[in-house]
């Protein structure tokens, strides 16, 4: 019992430094190297209003002391203390919504998106991954491994483009961009998008399932169940699939990042009104609130993942979890 | 170790690939009928060819111009020979400064340990959560300058950690090995030992990571130069023609499908020597 | 092992890359016929009803955000089409002429031009009910010109008697405006301004109910509250993402606006726009790349439902008067005759309507027989080099500085092409729209950009008093960024904003034009046009050349979606 509580304080502690320090590094690169003021002041703003946006950001003061208001450890220019620890993350410099409320809206969508595309990866990664481990060393085998090599290849945007164009537009099997409006509308319109998002990981997963399958495949106690007579399809399935998972679901709590990349892509193509496309809008006008705040969300949701994922790996795991 | 790889013909389809692309860039702009910047605008947008129906002027429509004109009349086939010469730079100019700092980092931390050792590959785990992509347009977007070494430095120093983690187990394997113990105990400086029996081994994982790292450079700095953050206008690279000519898509498909499949055949090239290499050494993944 | 056959990769591999050259080289022709084809026409069609009908939604987008919804505050295209569907000014603008609106008529005027008295409608209600009344219009203009609004508007009326004594504090009002009756207001000029009944249809001057913007509860930016057809639904804003606005039912006009919802999307990038509103997804766009812009010029089954219409703006090269090279006319005249206007419209598709002067062609003033119309002439411009001291070239190389989008960077390369055959030599610098703004506005800071203007409203003065204007000349916060300072033009534009005979002002803005095209603070090159298509089901709708996307009073004829077929 002590032992995972030692292991779940250990992993909280290190999500928050790792949190901590995509912080600093975006709030360095946001304020201390960049300007976030020419961002909030947009068309037809005057010098002397630039200057009063410093003196109100507080951006007359060290960037340290900028870090530690923003975080909420020491007070702000106002004197008040507002920061992460008391929940708060400032407002957008470009329209002033508190950057919580924007996040936390956009969030699901997101959520949404990428729920989706990790779904079609695994599913198809690992439908794909077995049937190439079946079917190993013959055409079908070859065929699959170069279609997912093939994806791996692509830029994720190029695929974007021409799915946007061709599946959406012409031929009108999914709508052309855009979230709708309700639920069910919403996940009809995260079709498209999901699956472009979701290639690059089915790809990577049916290589790794594929490879595992075949070792797993080969090891002496599989063989032994093999020739006790038990079902191929049931040696295949609770032997090889079970243990090549455990890898894959490491993988996916390792990959969230990449799927946060590919999400800025995505959502700017097919026009998802995310976090994504909301962080390629905010660093372009420079609304440097936005991109920290979306730095903590996004930190912060990585690490959820990648606890899920240990969790998840410890319960497919015996081994683990002993 | 790893040079068992060149035996399997993923490797040298992979090899001739990248090669070959190579070849196009560093190459195939001496033998450019055009400077990448010229703009043909009587031969290629003359005659009001856009303000009708036309596209810059196609195929075999004008003479001295294969693959014909972009939207400003610049010759294609120039542009995307000098296009790749950026669209390398940035791959192997990127990789190496992700490969030398993996190295250094790796081999450091796996031969010496200690605090460092623990605090080097915190870092490592550090950066590996960070999101890549968002942090890289945050930098294009705050440097500004759109500078292609700036690029290359930036994706470098985004991208040195699964190298170095991987060169510091192999490092740790190799300090373990008997003979250089015994080299050890006889010894030899440390300087040393890296240099004549840590390099050699690690050279291996650091060639098939290298090559696919070189792919994945080649997809950044298009996914970059796509969202607009990319290296400065005047200079062509493969992801910029692209985003270009996506303004004509419906119209002269070839200025987006010409540079897409440029950038498709380098990252297959490398990722298929990659591949290669890796089941050549470790054959389990056959 | 059971490794995938190398040779079987290759092949594969071989026959995709040779399929896709293939594609690739071929163009058009082999790709269309391979293809599925693209719906040729509108995919939704109207259901034929001659009269109006209420009800249904109209669906438009920008690539932008709006910024913000007080429009005393706003001053960018994108939050003034959101801004008109929800507020109403004395007057309004229809085919770029001033016509009454929440006025009654246009105002009496006295002969010395000075008195200005506005007799407003006793019908117009604002949203929360309350009719409107003259001291709702007393109110607004004070909170406008209160410096703690922070309102751009204050240059528009700073001929207003006693509005420079409110403003440093020392007033309590505007000793300028008076109201006499509840429904008529005095407006009373230090001098003839003939800019000031423009001015009064800018949203600056849009009257707001007090006891709304007064609430300290109230975010003006987001919380609008008007007496226009159009009301912003409750939490109907998502900031960068859409805004949902529903029918005023009260509205003053009657029988007005005809459809129940308005959505106004942010954000759309150009491709996904034109995608969604081919397939019936959006009622109109404006934004369009050149291949879709190209397409609906042809598409035989668009023409009803496009317009092309020309906008009020001027664009050029701008260069800065007080930093070398371009301190010497002979450059800057170098540098409008080197610009190939013909060319530049040829890589355009022909979307430019092309200049050599300062006044676009709608504005009184502008003239067609120009004596120094700037024109592309390289001999002319080489000879000018060499009076510049520069036969051989400029040595240094110049920064021209250019916006982020892909129109600026196309403008920039056709521009350093153009100038390296006079011998200067330019590279690029893309800032954001931000830094831009800020660092040109800057006393000897940026050389040479790329720059337009759209007018505020339809009158020489939106052009020359802003920009060449020596008076417009400031350290930090300069709208005369090409910081062209010239006494003799001064005089010129200040006698032109008194005179009252409509004739003799243009003869003085024509002699305006002549002196700024001559010593070419801007290479002119030209005025930009919008281009808009709209679904068939889209009535009563018509381009306003001063105000872009007027949409308040369209009406939806029953959208049928056919196919792809003509009905």
């Amino acid at each position: 019992m002590s032992s995972v509580l030692r292991f779940a304080v250990r992993r909280a502690g290190w999500a928050m430094v790792v949190v901590l320090a995509s912080v600093t590094l975006v709030f360095t690169l946001m304020y201390g190297v960049g300007d976030p003021c020419v961002g909030k002041l947009g068309a037809n703003a005057r010098p002397e209003q630039l200057q009063a946006c410093h003196v109100q950001l507080g951006m007359d003061r060290p960037l340290s002391v900028q870090l530690l208001g923003y975080l909420g450890i020491t007070p702000g220019p106002d004197g008040v203390r507002h920061g992460l620890l008391q929940g708060e993350l400032g407002e957008s410099l470009v329209h002033g919504d508190p950057v919580t409320e924007v996040v936390w809206r956009r969030l699901p969508r997101t959520a949404l998106l990428g729920g989706l595309a990790l779904l079609f990866q695994v599913v198809l990664g690992v439908a794909i991954g077995v049937a190439a481990a079946v079917y190993r060393g013959k055409p079908m085998d070859t065929l699959l491994m170069s279609f997912t090599f093939l994806m791996i290849s692509i830029p994720g945007f190029l695929l974007g483009i021409f799915a946007l164009h061709g599946p959406a537009f012409l031929l009108g099997w999914f709508p052309v961009g855009g979230y709708g409006v309700g639920a069910m509308d919403h996940v009809r319109h995260a079709l498209l998008p999901s699956m472009v998002l979701g290639a690059l990981g089915a790809a990577t997963y049916a290589r790794l399932m594929r490879g595992e399958l075949v070792d797993t495949l080969s090891l002496d106690h599989v063989r032994t169940a093999r020739a006790k007579g038990l079902s191929p399809t049931r040696v295949l399935w609770v032997h090889g699939v079970r243990n090549a998972l455990i890898p894959v679901v490491t993988l996916i709590g390792l990959d969230l990042p990449l799927l946060v990349s590919g999400a800025i892509v995505t959502e700017e193509i097919f026009a998802w009104p995310g976090l994504g496309k909301l962080a390629l809008e905010s660093v372009v006008a420079m609304d440097a609130p936005i991109v920290v705040g979306l730095v903590v969300v996004i930190s912060v949701a990585v690490q959820l993942g990648n606890v899920t994922a240990d969790l998840a790996t410890a319960w497919l795991d015996p081994r683990a979890r002993q | 170790m790893g040079w068992r790889g060149w035996r399997d013909s993923r490797v040298l389809v992979g090899l001739v690939l990248v090669v070959a692309v190579v070849a196009v860039a560093v190459v195939g702009p001496w033998f450019s009928p055009h400077a990448p910047d010229t703009q043909f605008r009587e031969q290629l947008l003359g005659n009001g060819a856009l303000g009708t129906r036309g596209i810059p002027a196609g195929i075999g429509d004008v003479t001295g111009h294969p693959l014909g004109g972009d939207t400003l009349g610049r010759d294609v086939l120039a542009r995307l020979l000098h296009g790749g010469r950026v669209s390398l730079t940035v791959a192997f100019v990127g990789s190496l400064v992700a490969v030398t700092l993996g190295l250094l980092v790796g081999m450091y931390t796996g031969y010496v340990g200690g605090a460092w050792d623990r605090l080097l590959m915190r870092l490592v785990d550090l950066m590996l959560s960070l999101p890549f992509l968002l942090i890289a347009i945050a930098v294009q977007a705050v440097v500004a300058s759109s500078n292609i070494w700036s690029l290359c430095i930036m994706l470098g120093l985004l991208s040195w950690m699964t190298l170095a983690r991987i060169v510091r187990a192999k490092t740790q394997q190799v300090k373990g090995l008997e003979y250089v113990q015994a080299a050890r105990s006889m010894g030899a400086s440390p300087v040393r030992i890296v240099f004549t029996h840590v390099l050699p081994n690690v050279l291996g994982p650091v060639w098939i990571l290298g090559t696919s790292l070189a792919a994945s450079m080649i997809l950044a700095e298009s996914a970059l130069s796509y969202l607009g953050l990319g290296v400065a206008p005047p200079t062509p690279s493969w992801g910029s023609m692209l985003r270009e000519g996506q303004e004509l898509l419906g119209y002269a498909p070839r200025l987006v499908l010409l540079p897409g499949l440029m950038i498709l055949l380098a990252v297959f090239g490398f990722n298929l020597m990659g591949e290669g290499l890796r089941d050549a050494q470790d054959p389990r993944h056959g | 092992m059971g490794s995938p056959r190398p040779r079987v990769i290759l092949a594969l591999f071989l026959v995709a890359g040779l399929g896709a050259t293939a594609l690739g080289l071929c163009d058009r022709v082999s790709l269309r016929s391979l293809l599925p084809q693209a719906p040729q026409g509108p995919r939704v069609w109207g259901a034929g009803h001659r009269d109006p009908q209420y009800g249904g939604t109209f669906v438009f987008g920008a690539g932008s955000n709006v910024r913000t919804l007080d429009p005393h505050v706003a001053y960018d295209q994108l939050s003034y089409t959101a801004i008109r569907l929800m507020f109403d000014g004395l007057l309004d603008y229809q085919d770029a002429k001033l016509v009454p609106s929440i006025a009654e008529s246009l105002p009496e005027v006295s002969g010395d031009g000075t008195e200005l008295v506005f007799r407003l409608r006793r019908n117009v209600r604002f949203h929360n009910g309350r009719l409107l009344t003259a001291a709702d219009v007393d109110w607004s203009m004070h909170r406008m010109l209160n410096p703690a609004t922070g309102s751009p508007g204050f240059p528009f009326f700073k001929k207003l008697v006693g509005v420079h004594r409110f403003r440093e504090g020392t007033a309590a009002r505007i000793a300028g405006i008076e109201v006499l009756d509840s429904h008529t207001i005095a407006f009373t000029l230090t001098e003839a301004d003939q800019a000031f009944l423009n001015a009064m249809a800018l949203t600056f001057a849009y009257p707001l109910p007090r006891e709304h913007y007064d609430d300290r509860n109230v975010d003006a930016q987001t919380q609008p509250l008007g007496t226009g057809p159009f009301v912003l639904k409750p939490g109907g804003w998502e900031r960068g993402v859409r805004l949902t606005f529903q029918r005023f039912e009260r509205y003053w006009r009657p029988g007005l606006p005809y459809v129940d919802q308005m959505v106004y999307l942010e954000n759309l990038g150009r491709e996904v726009a034109t995608l969604r509103f081919r397939s019936g997804e959006l009622s109109t766009t404006n934004a369009f790349s050149l291949a879709d812009y190209l397409w609906f010029q042809s598409a035989k089954a668009w023409q009803p439902y496009v317009a092309k219409e020309a906008e009020a703006t001027i664009w050029g090269l701008v260069m800065n008067n007080e930093i070398p090279p371009f301190d010497n006319v002979h450059v800057r005249r170098a540098v409008a005759h080197a610009i190939h206007r013909e060319q530049w419209n040829q890589a355009k598709a022909g979307q430019l309507r092309l200049t050599g002067q300062p006044l676009p062609p709608q504005i009184a003033g502008h003239d067609p027989q120009l004596p120094h119309e700037q024109t592309y002439d390289l001999a002319l411009a080489k000879q000018e080099m060499a009076l510049a001291g520069y036969p051989g070239g400029y040595p240094h190389t110049i920064a021209l500085w250019i916006g982020e989008g892909d129109a600026s960077r196309l403008y920039g390369e056709l521009a350093q092409a153009d100038l390296a055959r006079i011998g200067l030599r330019i590279t690029l610098k893309p800032v954001s729209f931000a830094v831009y703004l800020q660092e040109t506005a800057k006393r000897g800071q940026v050389p040479f950009f790329f720059s337009g203007w759209n007018q505020d409203y339809p009158d020489a003065t939106s052009f020359f008093d802003v920009l060449w204007h020596c008076g417009s000349i400031s350290d930090t916060g300069s709208n005369n960024t090409s910081f062209y300072c010239n006494p003799e033009l001064d005089d010129l534009l200040d006698g032109a904003r008194r005179t009252l005979d409509p004739r003799q002002r243009e003869q003085m803005y024509r002699r305006a034009s002549n002196l700024v095209a001559r010593d070419a603070p801007w290479a002119f090159i030209w005025n930009s046009t919008t281009f808009e298509a709209w679904q068939p089901y889209v009535k009563n709708y018509r381009i306003n050349p001063v105000v872009a996307g007027d949409y308040r009073f369209v009406w939806i004829d029953g959208p049928v979606r056919k196919g792809d077929a003509k009905p």
